[in-house]
């Protein structure tokens, strides 16, 4: 499973949650599936990739200009025909 | 979710090609029938001939079934409780007055998953349990202060016609007292009480005052 794959594999369980590119880091780095630590930049460049296939979704929350990111109906669909493999 | 290498025949075919598997299974098709779609697939096929091994057979099936498919399983059923875990949230969250499908509603649910995924199942029902009575408490506390608000709006008002009441007898009295009939009826010492406030009312409201009732 690769980082994209990952990213997938816990967003879409989640949905309609929508975390930032840190928390994200953080919960897979704690979930022991990945070969090296990743960064909160190494989450951000898979979630443009991913934003790019259109399986996720960039949302600006108004009250504090943070960013957030939740799969999208297609990252979703992707995520089933996967086998629905979830990060706990 | 959990990684596994599989070193079985069936272990070693394609990961989409065990997940159709998988869902065969768990839909109760029949062993035999799931043998003829497996080895009939070019995938199966190749694999095979790469390892030198004959035919999947009901042992492999077997054996699958108590290893690669339960594990499968296990994960299904994680997948499950994260998705009833944030349904849960999200409901939560917009209980709490948010907007369901907006941004700071999702961002919510994500803090409340925090939560719920850290607590174990019998915590996530006492947890899920108290928010709704939270929830219910702050519908009834916002009824109340709701019910306060009414009755200090009704009150103002009361005190405000009492005022008006008070202002508008105090005018009346200055002006009935410049009235020469008035002062005569109101010092006749001739007349009792009644008699005097039955003429004072008529000389005052003229017609208004009749049929007037003055509540004894």
């Amino acid at each position: 499973m690769n980082l994209k794959q990952l990213i997938i594999a816990f967003l879409s369980p989640r949905y309609p949650a929508a975390y930032t590119e840190q928390s994200i880091a953080l919960r897979l780095n704690a979930s022991g599936l990945l070969d090296a630590r990743v960064t909160a930049e190494d989450v951000a460049d898979a979630l443009r990739a991913l934003h790019k296939l259109g399986m996720v979704d960039l949302k600006i929350d108004q009250l504090d200009n943070s960013a957030v990111w939740q799969v999208t109906q297609e990252g979703s669909k992707r995520w089933v025909l996967e086998g629905r493999m979830t990060v706990v | 979710m959990t990684t596994r290498c599989y070193r079985s025949k069936i272990g070693r075919l394609p990961f989409a090609v065990r997940n159709e598997l998988n869902e065969r299974i768990r839909d109760g098709v029949g062993g035999p029938e799931i043998l003829a779609w497996l080895n009939g697939l070019k995938e199966t096929r190749r694999i095979l001939r790469e390892i030198k091994s004959g035919d999947v057979n009901a042992q492999n099936l077997t054996d699958w079934r108590s290893s690669g498919y339960a594990d499968w399983l296990e994960d299904q059923g994680q997948a499950d409780r994260i998705r009833r875990l944030a349904e849960m949230s999200s409901t939560i969250a917009a209980s709490a007055g948010g907007n369901a499908a907006g941004v700071g509603c999702n961002i919510a649910a994500a803090a409340i998953m925090d939560i719920l995924e850290k607590a174990d199942e019998e915590n996530v029902a006492d947890l899920a349990k108290a928010l709704v009575q939270l929830r219910a408490g702050e519908n009834a506390a916002q009824k109340l202060a709701l019910a306060k608000e009414k009755n200090a709006i009704a009150e103002e008002q009361l005190s405000l016609s009492r005022a008006k009441f008070e202002r508008d007898t105090a005018r009346l009295f200055v002006k009935w007292a410049q009235n020469k009939d008035a002062v005569a009826l109101a010092t006749d010492r001739r007349l009792g009480g009644d008699e005097k406030t039955e003429r004072l009312g008529r000389l005052m409201f003229g017609d208004l005052w009749e049929g007037a009732d003055d509540g004894k």
